[in-house]
């Protein structure tokens, strides 16, 4: 039985209930859709870059010979060697192996990109990615480090509801569910959290002030992609940069947020990514940061009036169970 | 908030976030006791331990890696560690020479050893390999408008023999003994 719903107008009331709605008023899972098909589109657009040196990477007759690739990176966490080793009682050698865990990981990410068993795609693209990276540590880079963090969530998270094969098949109910909005939130949250970190340790670093930084990153043999010599005879140019980097990156947790705000930052956060992107030679850094910034901020979670009113199971234009007072929608997003 | 689960969820969500919080800001949970090692784990598992300092180097260099191959006649060929069919490799490859910087003397001059072996499979022809790390530091902006030239200087570099071919391969069959 329920319990009767009392008229609370404390302050502490108002704050949880706006708490409430801001974790778990229910939201669609388009935004997560999109962050899964791009997540996995980029990945696999990477290693289809990358798959004529996957041997040289990762064999023990590689760059990396016999055990030496475990001297690099953490101890903890998989290795090709420790899958290896599963197969090799199956007699299955180390080139045919890797090319198994290569084909193994191209298939989950197309699983994943689909739709179809969703988590289990999620999960074996994950492993497989983490396994990847402990087993060449000095070949990665922040890319890396960004697709596991998602991969990782997109376990968890109902990224499958929407626009999947596993939606299509099951033909389960698209209504917004509280599940889509917290998984949302906390993905949106960390990105807040990793911006705010990277902005606020560059402000430390006086190269950021005076725009040496990007002057310098754009002369450095790994990044240099173009002759930027010429910004050293425009110093603002380059001050500028800096100091746009800085605000965009130290204020994304905040204006990233309220709707008026979000039409200014996100823009300007692609643009940043394209800019490293076209710039510093980092195309897959770039991407996938505009696929998470797309995806997590700039498609709306909420239920579009009509769409409202159908999974409420009212006609359009009548009253639905997601506009009756005392369930508000999210205004963030 | 309204139910158990949710309660839950929500505890759980705020740890993760802590933890990414927490990662973010360098803090290390490994040497914090079990559970920290255990946290610390997790945040390798999940990503929530990323650190996010990209583009925070105080070093206004760079170091560099190339690898020449020298054949019988003594011509010396710089050579690339990838295939050179993408960028996007190149760079990961050209991050190598990152680990020179960090990695003990021991450790370094295996990793010399271990690329200076794939450049002779690669390379039939190399009778020496030789690894070179430079460190290229660049110059601040009123250095360049004085005509100041970026600064290269040799950091670490390795020679390395291909070994003479093997009895047996010689007389095309095993040797014992």
């Amino acid at each position: 039985m329920e319990a009767p719903i009392q008229d609370d107008s404390s302050p502490r009331a108002g704050v949880r209930r706006a708490l409430d709605v801001f974790l778990f008023a229910p939201a669609t899972a388009r935004p997560l859709a999109a962050l899964r098909i791009g997540l996995a589109s980029v990945l696999l657009v990477q290693a289809a870059v990358v798959q004529a040196e996957f041997l040289d990477w990762f064999s023990r007759d590689g760059l990396f010979q016999a055990d030496l690739a475990r001297a690099f990176g953490p101890f903890f966490g998989p290795r090709t060697g420790d899958l290896l080793a599963w197969l090799s009682p199956l007699g299955i050698g180390e080139a045919t192996g890797l090319r198994a865990i290569g084909a193994a990981y191209v298939v989950a990410l197309v699983m994943l990109g689909l739709g179809l068993f969703t988590r289990a795609a999620a999960a074996l693209a994950w492993f497989l990615h983490w396994t990847l990276m402990n087993s060449a540590a000095p070949l990665m880079y922040g890319v890396d480090s960004y697709a596991h963090i998602f991969l990782f969530y997109a376990i968890w998270v109902p990224v499958g509801r929407a626009a999947s094969l596993d939606a299509l098949i099951s033909g389960a109910s698209r209504a917004p569910t509280a599940g889509a909005r917290i998984g949302l939130r906390i993905m949106q949250i960390h990105l807040c959290i990793s911006y705010f970190a990277s902005g606020v340790e560059k402000a430390t670093y006086i190269d950021w002030w005076n725009g040496e930084l990007i002057f310098r990153a754009l002369s450095l043999p790994d990044y240099r992609r173009f002759d930027m010599s010429w910004l050293a005879h425009y110093p603002a140019i380059s001050q500028l940069a800096c100091w746009a980097t800085l605000a965009i990156e130290i204020g994304y947790c905040v204006f990233i947020w309220p709707r008026r705000t979000r039409r200014l930052w996100l823009p300007a956060i692609l643009s940043l990514h394209l800019g490293i992107a076209v710039f510093l030679g980092l195309h897959f850094f770039g991407a996938i940061m505009c696929v998470l910034n797309f995806a997590l901020f700039g498609i709306s979670p909420e239920p579009r009036p009509d769409q409202a009113a159908f999974f409420a199971g009212t006609a359009p234009g009548e009253s639905s169970t997601l506009t009756q007072p005392g369930m508000r929608r999210s205004k963030a997003l | 908030m309204r139910s158990t689960p949710r309660r839950w969820l929500l505890v759980l969500a705020a740890a993760h976030l802590l933890l990414v919080t927490l990662g973010a800001a360098g803090v290390e949970l490994r040497d914090v006791g079990p559970i920290g090692r255990l946290l610390y784990h997790y945040g390798l598992a999940s990503g929530a331990g990323c650190g996010y300092n990209f583009f925070t180097s105080r070093d206004h260099g760079q170091l560099v890696l190339h690898v020449d191959v020298i054949d019988a006649e003594g011509r010396r060929t710089t050579r690339s560690l990838g295939t050179g069919a993408s960028h996007e490799a190149d760079l990961r490859v050209a991050h190598i020479a990152g680990e020179f910087e960090t990695a003990d003397p021991e450790l370094r001059r295996e990793l010399a050893k271990s690329l200076a072996a794939k450049m002779f499979d690669r390379h039939p022809e190399a009778r020496e390999v030789v690894v070179r790390v430079e460190y290229f530091v660049a110059v601040l902006m009123a250095e360049h408008r004085s005509g100041r030239e970026p600064q290269v200087t040799r950091f670490y570099d390795a020679r390395f023999r291909q070994p003479p071919p093997r009895l047996e391969a010689r007389h095309g069959s095993a040797h014992p003994g």
